[in-house]
C-alpha cells in the first residue's frame, strides 16, 4: 500500500471556426473571436492512500483477479480487460458511499457519447462525453459521493474507462 | 460559405503514488500510464462563444441560463479561494480550487452556477450554443 496517492489533472479547450473556402474542398480554421486562443487549467487532487477497492481504476478491477471472485475461475470465459460495455441503462461505476474526491473517465467508442449523472440513477444525466473524450473533475468533500456516479450510453452502446477516488 | 463551429477540448490526468513519507511521486501502479481524452463537442455549434475573465463571485453566479441549450461550457477559478460548480441550479457538486478548470460538453437543459466555499473568489468562463 503507498504512503500517499494524488492526481494532477489538466484542461485544455481550443474554441475555433473553419471558413469553407471557394473551393468547397478547401477549409480555413482560426481561433474564435472570443478568446482568441486557447484556454485551460490545472490541479493536484489528493486522494486517500487507501482506495475503497481494486476496482478504483478500471485498468485494476477486481475482476482481474481470480482469488477475489466469487465464481469459479476456471469456468469463466474471458478475463476483465479495463474496458466497461455501457448500454442505455445506468450503470453505477462502484456502490462505495465515501466522499468522491477525483474522477475521470473517458468514453473509449467511436460512435455514441456516453451520459454522466452526479445524482444518482435518476439524476440528470448533464455531462455529455463524446467518443474519445474524456471528462474530470473533483468531488465537493460532501454531497457528492462515490455511489452518486452513473454512467450510460445516449445511444445504443459505448465503452469507457475511468478513475473514481473516494477522499 | 458556411462557418462551422468547434470546440476541441482534453481533459488529461496522471495518476501518482508515493511509496514512503517525504519521498518523490511515481506513475501510480493501478493505473499504470497517464490518461487523456482528446475530442471535439459532438454537438453541431451554431455561433462562437464568448469568454468572460475576471467574473468577481461573492455569491452565488449564472455562467449558463437555462433555457439557453449551451452544448458546452468550461469554467476556470482564477482567484485564491475554491469555488463550486453547480449544472443543475441546485446540486454544487464539483470543487474547484485556483487554477482548476472544468470542461465539458453538457445537455442543453443545464443551468450552471457558481458560488465560493467560504470567502470570495474570481472566475472566467467561456460557454457555446
Amino acid at each position: 500500500m503507498p504512503n500517499a496517492r494524488r492526481v494532477i489533472f489538466r484542461t485544455y479547450v481550443v474554441p475555433t471556426q473553419s471558413l469553407e473556402m471557394e473551393e468547397t474542398s478547401v477549409r480555413k480554421t482560426t481561433f474564435q473571436a472570443s478568446p482568441n486562443g486557447t484556454l485551460g487549467g490545472k490541479g493536484i487532487a489528493t486522494i486517500n492512500a487507501t482506495q475503497w477497492g481494486d476496482g478504483w481504476t478500471s485498468f485494476a478491477h477486481q475482476g482481474a483477479y481470480w482469488e477475489d471472485q466469487s465464481d469459479v475461475w476456471e469456468l469463466q470465459g474471458d478475463t476483465w480487460d479495463g474496458i466497461l460495455n455501457l448500454t442505455t441503462s445506468p450503470t453505477d461505476l462502484t456502490d462505495d458511499t465515501n466522499d468522491l474526491a477525483f474522477i475521470y473517465i473517458k468514453n473509449l467508442g467511436d460512435t455514441n457519447n456516453c451520459l454522466v449523472s452526479l445524482n444518482g440513477t435518476s439524476g440528470n444525466y448533464y455531462i455529455i462525453i463524446p467518443p474519445q473524450g474524456s471528462v474530470h473533475l473533483r468531488g465537493d468533500g460532501t454531497t457528492l459521493d462515490c455511489n452518486d456516479v452513473f454512467v450510460k450510453s445516449d445511444t445504443r452502446d459505448t465503452t469507457i474507462e475511468w478513475i473514481i477516488a473516494k477522499e | 460559405m458556411a462557418t462551422t463551429y468547434k470546440v476541441r477540448y482534453k481533459n488529461h490526468c496522471t495518476p501518482q503514488e508515493q511509496i514512503a513519507s517525504g519521498g518523490r511521486y511515481y506513475l501510480d501502479s493501478d493505473c499504470g500510464r497517464k490518461l487523456t481524452g482528446d475530442a471535439n463537442t459532438s454537438a453541431t455549434l451554431s455561433a462562437t462563444g464568448t469568454l468572460t475573465t475576471g467574473v468577481a463571485i461573492s455569491g452565488i453566479t449564472e455562467i449558463v441560463t437555462a433555457g439557453s441549450n449551451a452544448d458546452f461550457v468550461y469554467v476556470k477559478n482564477t482567484g485564491s479561494e475554491d469555488v463550486l460548480v453547480t449544472l443543475d441550479n441546485s446540486n454544487y457538486l464539483i470543487l474547484l480550487s485556483e487554477g482548476e478548470a472544468f470542461a465539458s460538453e453538457i445537455h442543453v437543459d443545464s443551468n450552471v452556477k457558481v458560488k465560493p466555499v467560504s470567502s470570495a473568489s474570481t472566475i472566467e468562463h467561456f460557454s457555446e450554443t
